[in-house]
Parts: structure tokens; C-alpha cells; sequence
């Protein structure tokens, strides 16, 4: 490649002017502090209206890792009494080495109830949700495709089973931009223990690097180095800034091609926007003492998923498109009352809070919450250890998930189950259809929101799928 | 039989090209006399009148099938047989008919196809049909004025002219107006509702369920005197449960849904019947010049349209500290096509928002968690798209319940954290039943 100037082709001319804006654009910034969320440039990330007018402006994807088990939270099964322990043997190619063998059917530890105004569902340790059954669309016939953990992760988060493609934050980052370019569109907050599958969950695969995750961390500073070092000014910070885009720049003339490179320099001016606006919206101290209260922050069993839902606010109010909030451990496969008794309740107060306070402060309308692990859980468990183990196995045919807010039928049960709940049986729909109805709420085109990839057009559903009509108001 | 029938509207478009092609190969003959024209004429109409007996059996076929009803389906069988039949009678008498009959028989003819065409249109596409994609001034002068108005929200409803008289258009008129009055009533207008039938009045004050109107709505099915006749297209439960309620309230004429008091049943039919008219659909702007938007952009004011092909615009203000007027001057720029400010958490003062009836077809305004205070909402009165006011964290307190009541496109109004009472909010509730207010029961 030659870097005579008097030689340039078009390709690096178009490269270099991108290159020489992108200067300008982080000069000016530089110059001009400016604490409000506004757009100036025009940025890979800056907004662009939906295709359509859109239901759902936010998102918060309340992920719920490990599979929580819809037969034991919002798709009660009482019929499991009567089989419960019941044995009975399960052979055959289709079924996993986890369904087969010796069997027995395990009822729900829990009982149920039926609450709201619409009289929805919900097992017992729910209790504040129960406040906010009116707003929430349950839905009982998604399924999933795998049976383990990381691929089914990696489906319903990226929409390919393997991993490497981009995230649903990504995509949605992708068509609309974010709305507060000096905050990531797409943050995520983990558990302390990264998703199984890791950060492969919030990855931008092959669109530009600007679309990938931010994880917040969920203990001490939420960003690492988000302050300069004591003894370096603003001034000097601003400096050495300038030197590093301009190697950077340097460099960038040799690899005009290099994606990630420009991402990098994105991200630095990204980082440098956030130094101002991310130290107000990430303390959460500075909430009054009844919304923490509303969220259970400071209490011990709701503390941790409460700050993350009071987070998970805080940043859509200031524009962030697409959060992620994982709660971790949903695996049930022994000690289901013990072990979902308590996830239900760290979740329940927050949840529910978070849903009250958005609706008071007029947000709900276009935010859009989604509850929903990666599978359901099985009505019958294996043997474990030589004996009876109350917990399920993983059961992709069958899972609970919820919606509220941005658009869809508040107060409904959609779709249903089998007796058992061993298989959806109504309004059946793939997981790459829950993403067309993800896109559609935003106002996008599953198949025109495209990115030409490895000699395709490649989209998140992989190759189409249908609208869930029936959950959209 | 249910299957040939399918076939007529495939069928039914091949006598209508061969007549009209019959037609335009006369139109030539007459101009330039030839007997193979002659004879030309002669082989396309026999085919036409094949092909329309052939379309007429099928459409017979499709209408015993069921689905279609009423005068259309009378109008469209009766001239569609008679497409055939004169059709038919033409090309076996054409040579005897002296060349002015030949054109009356054209004239018949094609005039029994346009009304054939035409009601057959009007089965399969809707009586609208040809109007519905017409320019508005075409439409204007076919359609009548009385069509359902414009209306914003469930409770502005026009009781009798909005609920009543629709129901009776479709399920009453055909037997009951101004040129047949079957049993001497006419339905068809206020006046002569009042005036009732050759039994007397429609409505019993003493004892409204015993009222003319009840009673022959609540005869079971199959008595002779039951309304709509059996047969006819009956009223369905929700329609009876509306004129019921109607005549409940003493059956006015002149008042709306929010004027008489309604339960929880009728709340419910009225809200999936009278969904509240989309400002977003209504509002028609032309699109604003990308310069503009890239203006707003360059001044920090983030703006977009609603979707890609929207002329109306998003705007986002959220967080900044300076409003100066010289920022909503700049916003008039696109004042008709804004719909949507949002201020959250901004510098915007109770002067600025005077200026805000500049903007007539905002629907949603966000000015929560702001310095503005009491007298900010009489500013919005004449903001006749408003449906979304989001005012929570602010000090706007009782004082102005009399300014936000008379917002009365409003449909959601958020007031958490504001200084309002619990009785405030109370009579709020108790003025606007439908008023969204962002509590949870
Ligand atoms: C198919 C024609 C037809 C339709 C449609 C029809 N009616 Fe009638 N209606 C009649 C005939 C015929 C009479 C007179 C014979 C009788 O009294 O039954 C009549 C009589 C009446 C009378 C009694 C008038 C009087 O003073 O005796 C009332 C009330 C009435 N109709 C109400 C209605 C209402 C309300 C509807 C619509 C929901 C309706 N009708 C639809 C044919 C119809």
C-alpha cells in the first residue's frame, strides 16, 4: 500500500476522508465539553428513525441463565400431582443422554395462584410481581432448539446456536443508533460469573464493533478505569488522547480496512464522552430512599438483582437503546424449591419495581421488557446420583416467557402448553420468530435489517421467520 | 358445485373482454364496412355469450355457497343473467335487426355489463370500492357528509349519531327509511326515531324494557314480528347491549358517551369499537427539508422522524441546560411537523412553553423532572393533537386540575412525584374515568 499521497486511489480517498472527519468530529468534542446527551456528529451510532413508527423505543432483556423452569413460575401444572414420582423409561435416538433412561415425573413444590385484574398465573414466591400481573404478556409457545447451555445461549441472544454472530442489543444498536451517543446503545449487566458462553453473548460478530455490549460490572466500579489516574489532569488526559487517534490515525492509513481499528477509535472518544456522563448515572446512591426501597436495594436477597433493574432504568431514561440484565443459576436440576424459591424471590421485588417505576414515570410505554431464560424446564427429572432428585431436566420443546410495556398485550396468556408442560401446543412459534417480533416492536425489518457477511446478507433471524401477532397489542 | 363457483371470478372477465372487443370490432365496421369484420363481430359476441352463460351458472353456484347477501348480490345476479341472456338473444337475432337496433342492443347490452361489473365490484371489494382510493374532492362528492366523524376519544363519542345511527345504516335501513317505511318507521334520522311507527312511539318511559324498540329486538328469533326479520343480518349482543343502554338513559338525541353514565360492559364495547383516532394517521404534513433536521442536529437538538418514510418529526431535548428561546425558534423551522418533545430533565421554563401552541400538531410533550411550575399547563389548551404529557418531578400541584382538564384529547398524563394531593388526583379520576395515570390500581 502506498502512503504517497499523490497516489491515492478512491478507495483510500473515501478512507481517508472518513478518517480526517472522524478527526474533526473528536477535536470538536474535545474542545467543547458539553455535558448534555446530545448529537452532534453523525456517527455509526447516531439515531435513525425505525422503518416503521415504532411500539418500542427501549429495551430491558431481563435474561434469566440456566433455564428457569415455567412449570414452576408462570405455567403451573397441577396435574403433575397425580404422576408425581411416578417412573417410567425414556429411550430413543431423538431423546438426549439427559431425557433418557429412568424417569420420573416431579410436581411443581410450589402452588399457584391465580392474580391481577386478568388472573394470570404465578407460583406462590412471586409476590410483589403479582401487583403488576395486568401489565405483562405472558407467552407459552416459544420454543427453543438446544439443549445445552452455551448454544442455547448463544440462540437466543445472537440467534445462531453457534455463537460469533451479533447480539440482539447489537442489531437493534445497528438499526436505530443510540439516542445518548455519550453512552453505549447496548450495555449489559452480567452476573459475577459471565453467561455460560461468555462474552460471546453480547458480541457485535460481524457488524462494526461500534454495536457490541458494554458490560457494567456488578461489583465495585461498574468501569474499569473510568476516572484518569490521580496526578493526571483533564488537560494532560486530553493530550495524550490527541496523540494516541493521531498514531492511531496513522496506523489506520496503513489498514484502511481495518474495522476493528476504527471501532477502537470510536471507542476512545466514546470513553471519553462517558467519563463525563457515566459517573451520574451509574450511582445509584443518588436515588431517594423509597425508590431503592421499591427496587429491594438494600435488602439482602433482592440487593444485588435490584440495583441492576435501578441501573437498568436509570440508562434507558438517558438513552440507552438496549439493556441486558442477567440473573444467574436458574439450573434446577436438584433442589428445585430451595433453588428457584430463592432466584424467585432475589427477582420478584425488582422486577416488579422496576415495572411500577417506569410506568409512573410514563416509560413503560415505550420500553419494553422481556423475561426469559435460554430453555424451559422438563415436567419429569433423571435419576441423580443414584436416587430421587426433586429438580428438571433442560426441555427446549416447552419455556415460560414474558413481555411488558413497548407495545404488546398487557393482562394475556398467549399460546399454551401440554398437560404437563412438556411441549408448547399453541401458537408455536421458533426463537427466531420471538426475534422478528423483537425487531417488528422496534420498528425493523427483520428481513431488511441486513449486513452483507461472508458472501451474504445476513440477518438476525438467520433466513425469516413470522411476527408473533397474537402478543402485539 | 361449491367448486365451479369458485371459478367465477376467473371466469366472469372473459365476456367482458370478448363484448367489449364485439363492440369495438362493430365500432370499426361501422366505419369501414366489410363482411370479414361482419363476420368477426358475429364469432366474438357468440363467444361472449358462451362464456357470460357459463360465468352467470358459476356465479349462481357461488352465491348458494352463501357469504354474500342483500341488494348488491339481487342487483349483480340479475344483470349478470342478463348479460347472458341478451347477449345470447343478440348473436342468434343480429342478422335480422336493422343497424339501428343492432345499436340499442349494444346499448342494453353494455349497459347490463357496467351494472354487473360494478355491484359484482362492490361484492368482492366493499361498497367503497371505487371510491376508496379516489382524491378527496371525488370522494367528497360521492360520499355523504354524515359519515363517522373524526373522533379522538371514546368519552367525545356522539351517542346517537356515532353508536346508534351506524348500527341502524347497517342492520335497520334497508327496510326502514325515508322511501320504505315498512310498519310506517323510519330510521333513518333523529326526528323521525322520535316520531316512531304505526304502533306509536319507540321508546316507553314507564317501562323501557317493554319499549316498542326493545320489544321487538328481544322476541325470540322466530317470531314474526322479531327485528331485523329472521333471515336478515341480526344486531349481535354488543349492538344490543348499546341501543339497551341507550334507551336506559331516556334515548336521547343529543348527548355524548361521556354524558351518560356507563358500566363496565358497555366501557368495554365502546373502547374496541371506537378506538381513539390515531392523531399519527390523521396529521398530514409535508416532510421538512433534510437541511433543517441537520440544522437541529448541528444546534444539539437530536431529531428524527418517526419512521423512515414519516414526514413527522421526534424531537429530543432530554438533558440539556439550555433552552434558550433562540432553540424553539429554530424548532418552529418544522413547527407542523413536530409530534413529539421531549425535555426530560431540561432548562425549559414555564416562559418557553407560551411558545408552544406554535406547534399544533404535537402529540406527545415530555417535561418531567423540570423547573416548571402551576401556569405551564394553561399553555397547552390549543394543542388539539395532545394525548401524552409526562410532567412527573415537577411542583405542578392542584392548582392546575382546571387547566389539565381541559385537555381533553389527553389520554395519558403522568403525575408522580408532582405536589398534587390524593383528592386531586381523586377528582381528576373521577372527570377523566380513561385517563391513563401511570399508577397500578
Ligand atoms: C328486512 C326488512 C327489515 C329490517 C332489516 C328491519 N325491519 Fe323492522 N320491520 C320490518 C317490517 C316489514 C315491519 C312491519 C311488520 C311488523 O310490524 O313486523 C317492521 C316493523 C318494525 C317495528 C315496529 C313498527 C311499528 O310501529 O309497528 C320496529 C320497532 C322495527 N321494525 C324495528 C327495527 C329495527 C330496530 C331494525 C334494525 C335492527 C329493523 N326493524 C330491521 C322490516 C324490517
Amino acid at each position: 500500500m502506498s502512503t504517497d499521497h499523490t497516489n491515492w486511489n478512491r478507495r483510500d480517498f473515501l478512507y481517508g476522508l472518513g478518517s480526517s472527519i472522524g478527526a474533526v468530529a473528536l477535536s470538536s468534542l474535545l474542545a467543547c465539553e458539553r455535558k448534555t446527551g446530545q448529537l452532534v456528529s453523525k456517527g455509526p451510532l447516531s439515531p435513525s428513525a425505525p422503518m416503521v413508527r415504532a411500539r418500542a423505543k427501549y429495551c430491558i432483556f431481563l435474561t434469566m441463565e440456566g433455564g428457569p423452569s415455567h412449570i414452576d413460575t408462570f405455567d403451573p401444572k397441577p396435574q403433575l400431582d397425580k404422576y408425581h414420582l411416578t417412573k417410567f423409561q425414556r429411550q430413543g435416538e431423538k431423546f438426549s443422554a439427559m431425557s433418557s433412561g429412568d424417569r420420573y415425573f416431579v410436581r411443581s413444590p410450589f402452588s399457584s395462584r391465580k392474580v391481577g385484574k386478568s388472573g394470570v398465573d404465578m407460583s406462590e414466591p412471586f409476590v410483589h410481581l403479582a401487583d403488576v400481573a395486568d401489565e405483562i404478556c405472558f407467552y407459552r409457545g416459544c420454543q427453543a432448539e438446544s439443549v445445552n447451555h452455551p448454544t442455547a445461549m448463544y440462540h437466543i441472544n445472537t440467534g445462531n446456536r453457534f455463537g460469533g454472530e451479533p447480539a440482539l442489543g447489537s442489531w437493534i444498536s445497528y438499526g436505530l443508533g443510540t439516542m445518548n451517543e455519550n453512552l453505549p446503545a447496548f450495555v449489559v449487566l452480567p452476573e459475577v460469573a459471565y453467561p455460560q458462553g461468555g462474552p460471546g453473548n453480547w458480541s457485535n460478530g460481524f457488524l462494526p464493533a461500534h454495536y457490541q455490549g458494554t458490560p457494567l460490572r456488578p461489583e465495585g466500579s461498574p468501569i474499569l478505569n473510568i476516572n484518569p489516574p490521580p496526578g493526571v489532569s483533564r488537560y494532560h488526559q486530553e493530550e495524550s488522547l490527541e496523540l494516541l487517534q493521531r498514531l492511531n490515525r496513522e496506523h489506520q492509513k496503513m489498514h484502511p480496512y481495518h474495522d476493528e481499528l476504527s471501532a477502537r477509535i470510536e471507542n476512545y472518544e466514546l470513553a471519553y464522552r462517558m467519563q463525563m456522563e457515566v459517573p451520574d448515572v451509574i450511582d445509584i446512591e443518588g436515588e431517594d430512599e423509597k425508590t431503592k426501597e421499591l427496587y429491594g436495594v438494600g435488602q439482602a436477597e433482592t440487593d444485588v438483582f435490584g440495583r441492576k433493574c435501578l441501573l437498568a432504568r436509570k440508562l434507558v431514561e438517558q438513552g440507552v437503546r438496549f439493556v441486558q440484565v442477567y440473573s444467574g443459576g436458574w439450573d434446577s436440576h436438584d433442589f428445585l424449591e430451595r433453588a428457584h424459591g430463592n432466584l424467585i424471590t432475589s427477582i420478584d421485588k425488582p422486577i416488579a419495581g422496576l415495572i411500577k417505576d417506569l410506568k409512573r414515570r410514563g416509560m413503560l410505554d415505550e420500553t419494553l421488557i422481556i423475561w426469559s431464560g435460554e430453555f424451559g424446564r422438563t415436567a419429569d427429572n433423571g435419576v441423580r446420583e443414584n436416587g430421587v432428585a426433586y429438580g428438571r431436566d433442560h426441555n427446549p420443546d416447552a419455556m415460560g416467557m414474558w413481555f411488558a410495556g413497548g407495545g404488546v398485550k398487557a393482562g394475556h396468556i398467549i399460546g399454551a402448553t401440554d398437560e404437563l408442560g412438556q411441549e408448547a401446543i399453541e401458537i408455536v412459534h421458533p426463537l427466531r420468530d420471538l426475534h422478528v417480533t423483537l425487531l417488528h416492536l422496534f420498528g425493523l425489518d427483520d428481513n431488511k435489517l441486513t449486513y452483507f457477511h461472508g458472501g451474504r446478507h445476513k440477518q438476525l433471524s438467520q433466513f425469516g421467520g413470522q411476527v408473533i401477532k397474537e402478543v402485539i397489542a | 358445485m361449491d367448486f365451479l363457483g369458485a371459478f367465477h371470478p376467473l371466469v366472469l372477465h372473459v365476456p367482458i373482454g370478448a363484448l367489449i372487443a364485439a363492440f369495438l370490432l362493430e365500432m370499426v365496421h361501422y366505419f369501414r364496412k366489410s363482411q370479414a369484420l361482419d363476420q368477426s363481430v358475429k364469432i366474438v359476441l357468440g363467444f361472449s355469450a358462451f362464456t357470460a352463460i357459463i360465468a352467470a351458472i358459476f356465479g349462481i353456484f357461488l352465491s348458494q355457497k352463501g357469504g354474500y347477501q342483500g341488494l348488491t348480490l339481487q342487483i349483480h345476479q340479475w344483470s349478470g343473467i342478463g348479460v347472458a341472456v341478451l347477449s345470447t338473444m343478440f348473436f342468434f337475432l343480429k342478422s335480422r335487426l336493422n343497424s339501428q337496433s343492432v345499436w340499442v342492443a349494444w346499448g342494453l347490452n353494455l349497459t347490463f355489463l357496467t351494472i354487473a361489473g360494478h355491484f359484482g365490484g362492490s361484492l368482492t371489494h366493499g361498497e367503497d370500492f371505487l371510491l376508496k382510493d379516489a382524491p378527496d374532492f371525488i370522494k367528497e362528492t360521492f360520499t355523504s357528509q354524515n359519515g363517522s366523524p373524526l373522533f379522538i376519544h371514546p368519552d367525545s363519542v356522539d351517542v346517537f349519531l356515532d353508536i346508534i345511527q351506524p348500527i341502524a345504516r347497517e342492520k335497520c335501513n334497508s327496510c326502514h327509511n325515508t322511501n320504505k317505511k315498512q310498519g310506517s318507521l323510519d330510521l333513518s334520522e333523529a326526528s323521525t326515531w322520535k316520531k316512531g311507527g304505526k304502533s306509536g312511539e319507540l321508546f316507553d318511559p314507564e317501562n323501557t324494557m317493554q319499549s316498542l324498540l326493545l320489544h321487538r329486538i328481544f322476541l325470540p328469533l322466530d317470531h314474526e314480528e322479531h327485528m331485523p326479520p329472521k333471515g336478515q343480518e341480526q344486531l349481535i349482543p354488543s349492538e344490543v347491549a348499546l341501543i339497551e343502554w341507550w334507551l336506559e338513559h331516556g334515548m336521547p338525541f343529543d348527548k355524548k358517551v361521556s354524558d351518560l353514565q356507563s358500566n363496565s360492559r358497555i366501557v368495554q364495547i365502546l373502547n374496541s369499537n371506537f378506538r381513539p383516532l390515531d392523531p399519527y394517521q390523521v396529521i398530514t404534513v409535508d416532510p421538512v427539508d433534510q437541511s433543517i433536521l441537520d440544522e437541529f442536529r448541528a444546534n444539539g437538538i437530536t431529531a428524527l422522524t418517526i419512521s423512515r418514510k414519516s414526514p413527522l418529526i421526534e424531537i429530543r431535548l432530554a438533558g440539556v441546560d439550555t433552552i434558550g428561546s433562540d432553540k424553539i425558534e429554530l424548532l418552529k423551522k418544522a413547527r407542523d411537523q413536530i409530534v413529539k418533545i421531549d425535555f426530560q430533565a431540561s432548562g425549559i421554563t414555564n416562559d418557553h412553553l407560551k411558545e408552544i401552541a406554535s406547534f399544533p400538531n404535537l402529540i406527545h410533550l415530555s417535561l418531567q423532572q423540570t423547573n416548571i411550575s402551576n401556569g405551564a399547563i394553561l399553555n397547552l389548551k390549543d394543542l388539539k393533537y395532545l394525548q401524552h404529557l409526562n410532567v412527573h418531578s415537577t411542583s405542578i400541584s392542584d392548582e392546575s386540575i382546571a387547566d389539565l382538564m381541559a385537555l381533553d384529547k389527553l389520554r395519558s398524563l403522568y403525575l408522580w412525584n408532582t405536589n398534587f394531593s390524593s383528592e386531586g388526583i381523586e377528582k381528576l379520576k373521577l372527570a377523566r374515568p380513561n385517563l391513563e395515570l401511570g399508577e397500578l390500581n
